[in-house]
């Protein structure tokens, strides 16, 4: 295995006796910007769960450049970054507070931390915010902070649980230049998302996950040549056995309709 | 309308303030029982005593009662008087009127003050009358009667006024203000309220209400105008009782039309103020609180801890509100003993109550400290906590301890020293302020003995001690702590090489807690986030 890689090895995990992961191996390598997708309910949630050490696997292992995550939680915490899902901050706090609790919480010292700050708000146009409660901030605002606080330490790889949502073009931009930028310095990106396009554009590789399994797992490009589909929609359509969703959303409005 | 009438009635019992487990049920029964014990208890006694006692102080006393808790009442629902903006946000869209709206919520408020009022009244009303006035049904009917009303209607006048206060605020500040000088209202009645509980028995005592009716001054007494009422529907000719009735009715009259205009100009403000952006701009520390933190907390995670700490003390409602009321019941046994004090005693009571009242408070505000890092804000949002966990790091434990120390003890001593100046001039307030600092530091080290818990991220509700337990615990600690050691402190003073050998003693074993605590610390691997670790408590998450 390469230094700084991640690695899942035969992982599973059951919630009372039910596999919602069966058997998912991979390994990302410094400089990869990785897509993770999957429609609901493929076990998506319970990677990235294992991933960030909230959930132990149920078998099979997560290793950290050549560690166990297991073996030593503490230290691989200090080594990557987090973005939820849903933006779960401190209303109370301001947006530059909020920073620099993460910040403390990280043990940086007040003047480094201080600079970072005011950089980040300064790129995501949140210098006149930072005073304001996070309870008034607009989603993307608050997503805003959520990435500038996974940043701060500098980690080594990122964890992105629909990091766009609520962003606006500029920031998006920002966002997709930023993993780019990431990679460039070596850094491993994991990317979870439901948003195609932006996975097509951003990431070097992609993980399809169905009924808990990986379905495939190359770049876009060789994946559409493979399987001879022009995007990475059809390519996730047919992986992932979609139904007819235009059938689907016409009986919708018809049982709606009475 | 009738759902919606249900709706806010439940929103009453829903904040985790009032039902921490969501159990309404239990809750009811236990604050109706808590509510009635009083009225029940007093009955029966005087079912012994019989027609020998004069019922009315005995009246005023329940009238004062049902009063003060009905001001209680509206306190801890201060937030639920009106719609809220959540509330209009849901409910505007859907056709349901702002009338219906405004509708719904003032007929919840008018059933929650009459359950509140039966409950309360529930054994006082038939009892006090039945017992003291035996052999003549007819009388006691009408006593009863004019009890109950009097009862009501001085509740009622409160609950009236407390509502058109909420009123004006919002009507002329919006929100804002209403948060800003709501919560300080709130624990200035706190204050009121708990030490009003804490003397309203002296009221019983024949003599003081006498004095108090035959008083130039008696117009000013709320209680009195009420009393006035019940003695004049139980038929009493005494003039100076009929005028102090008409005063009560004129005052509940001005309150219900006070409450009416206020309550409708503050929602009117809130339905245009509803789209408004929630909270304005928080005010940082100032520079002092800051260097004062940096100071006691050099570390950058222990300054991270303690200032979320800070702003969590200073901003979150339901926490300030908790603190409030156990600095409020501290303030009010301070205050109680300061005032029967004053009504009579001598320079030896005086300075053994000054010397307790610091005591008291720093007992009441630690304690409530203690209590309200244990109450989780953001359930959702103490990930961050958890994932920022790269080692053992003690001095994020040790941030708990210094939040003690800065927002417990240095208010207090500091309070404390310009009256202790006043009182016993330079020498002795250095020696009392060294007493009660090193008392205060052995509760700061007794309250936080294995405590594993960052404030306010925990990811369940405190509440599975055994509270009984916990309250003896606590009751006699504070009988000890307050009382006896302030006794103490004063005995010590006439033999100074015993105070500085006692002194010296405490701070030893300060010391060796201190170093044991930083020892036990040290050898924690990290913070407790969970009651019970386990899969399901994890928070972070929605669903797969």
């Amino acid at each position: 295995m390469s230094k700084g890689a991640l690695e899942l090895r035969q992982v599973v995990r059951t919630y009372a006796k039910i596999p919602v992961v069966r058997g998912i191996s991979f390994t990302l390598r410094p400089g990869e910007v990785c897509g993770y997708l999957g429609p609901n309910g493929s076990g998506k949630t319970t990677t990235v769960r294992m991933l960030t050490g909230l959930l132990p696997p149920t078998s099979g292992g997560i290793y950290f450049d050549g560690s166990d995550i297991a073996e030593a939680p503490m230290a691989y915490k200090a080594r990557f970054g987090y973005v939820p899902e849903e933006p779960y901050l401190y209303r109370h706090l301001t947006g530059q507070e909020y920073l620099e609790l993460v910040g403390g919480l990280r043990g940086i010292p007040d003047r480094p931390l201080r600079a970072k700050i005011h950089g980040a708000l300064e790129i995501f146009g949140l210098l006149g915010s930072r005073d304001a409660a996070i309870e008034s901030y607009s989603k993307g605002m608050k997503q805003k902070i959520l990435i500038s606080a996974a940043l701060l330490h500098d980690p080594e790889l990122l964890i992105l649980d629909e990091p766009l949502s609520g962003l606006d073009v500029t920031a998006v931009a920002i966002v997709r230049h930023l993993f780019a930028a990431l990679a460039r310095r070596g850094k491993i990106v994991l990317y979870s998302s439901h948003v195609l396009e932006v996975v097509e554009r951003i990431c070097s590789r992609v993980i399809v996950l169905y009924q808990g399994r990986v379905v495939a797992d190359d770049s876009v490009s060789r994946l559409g040549e493979m399987m001879k589909l022009p995007s990475l929609e059809a390519i996730f359509a047919r992986l992932t056995e979609q139904p007819d969703l235009e059938r689907q959303a016409q009986d919708l409005v018809e049982l709606m309709a009475g | 309308m009738r759902r919606l009438y249900r709706f806010f009635l439940a929103a009453f019992f829903e904040s985790d303030l009032v039902a921490p487990g969501g159990d309404l049920r239990n809750l009811g029964v236990v604050m109706a029982a808590l509510f009635a014990a009083p009225g029940m208890i007093i009955g029966m006694y005087l079912s012994v005593l019989g027609a020998r006692i004069d019922p009315v102080p005995l009246v005023a006393f329940f009238i004062a009662l049902a009063m003060l808790l009905v001001g209680i009442l509206v306190v801890f629902e201060w937030d639920a008087l009106f719609p809220s903006r959540v509330d209009l946000m849901i409910l505007r869209p859907l056709p349901v009127t702002p009338l219906a709206i405004l509708g719904a919520k003032l007929g919840a408020l008018a059933t929650l003050l009459a359950a509140f009022s039966v409950i309360v009244n529930l054994f006082s009303t038939p009892l006090v009358p039945l017992m003291t006035a035996p052999g003549n049904i007819y009388h006691a009917a009408r006593l009863a009667v004019a009890q109950g009303i009097a009862c009501v209607a001085a509740s009622t006048w409160l609950f009236l006024l407390l509502l058109a206060a909420q009123g004006a605020l919002l009507a002329l500040g919006g929100e804002t203000l209403l948060r800003r000088a709501g919560s300080t209202l709130q624990f200035a009645l706190l204050i009121v309220l708990f030490t009003g509980l804490l003397l309203s028995p002296e009221l019983m005592r024949p003599n003081l209400l006498r004095n108090l009716v035959a008083h130039p001054h008696r117009a000013v007494a709320p209680v009195l105008w009420f009393v006035g009422l019940y003695r004049w529907i139980g038929g009493s000719a005494n003039p100076a009782w009929q005028a102090l009735a008409h005063t009560g009715v004129r005052a509940l009259i001005i309150a219900a039309a006070a409450a009416a205009l206020f309550y409708a100009a503050g929602y009117v403000r809130q339905l245009r103020g509803m789209l408004a952006a929630p909270a304005g701009r928080h005010r940082a520390p100032g520079a002092g609180v800051r260097r004062l933190e940096g100071w006691m907390a050099r570390r950058p995670r222990q300054r991270a801890v303690l200032r979320f700490l800070h702003a969590t003390l200073t901003r979150s409602p339901r926490h300030r509100l908790i603190l409030g009321i156990w600095l409020a019941v501290g303030a009010a046994f301070a205050l109680e003993a300061v005032l029967q004090l004053a009504w009579g005693a001598n320079f030896r009571d005086v300075e053994l109550a000054a010397l307790a009242a610091p005591l008291i408070l720093l007992f009441f505000l630690l304690g409530g400290l203690r209590h309200v890092f244990t109450i989780p804000v953001e359930l959702p949002a103490n990930w961050i906590f958890r994932f920022s966990e790269t080692g053992p790091h003690p001095e994020r434990l040790l941030a708990a301890r210094t939040g003690l120390l800065l927002y417990g003890v240095v208010p207090v001593l500091l309070a404390a020293f310009p009256l202790s100046i006043r009182l016993w001039g330079w020498q002795r307030t250095w020696q009392h302020t060294a007493y009660d600092l090193v008392l205060a530091l052995l509760l700061v080290e007794a309250l936080l003995w294995r405590f594993r818990k960052l404030p306010f991220t925990c990811s369940y509700l405190p509440g599975k001690a055994n509270i009984k337990l916990l309250a003896l615990l606590y009751l006699i600690v504070f009988l000890v702590y307050a009382y006896s050691m302030s006794s103490w402190e004063w005995d010590l003073w006439r033999h100074p090489e015993q105070w500085v050998v006692a002194v010296a003693e405490i701070a030893l074993v300060v010391a060796v807690l201190a170093w044991r605590g930083r020892a036990w610390r040290a050898a924690q691997t990290g913070c407790q986030f969970d009651d019970n670790p386990e899969e399901l408590v994890q928070t972070l998450f929605g669903r797969d």
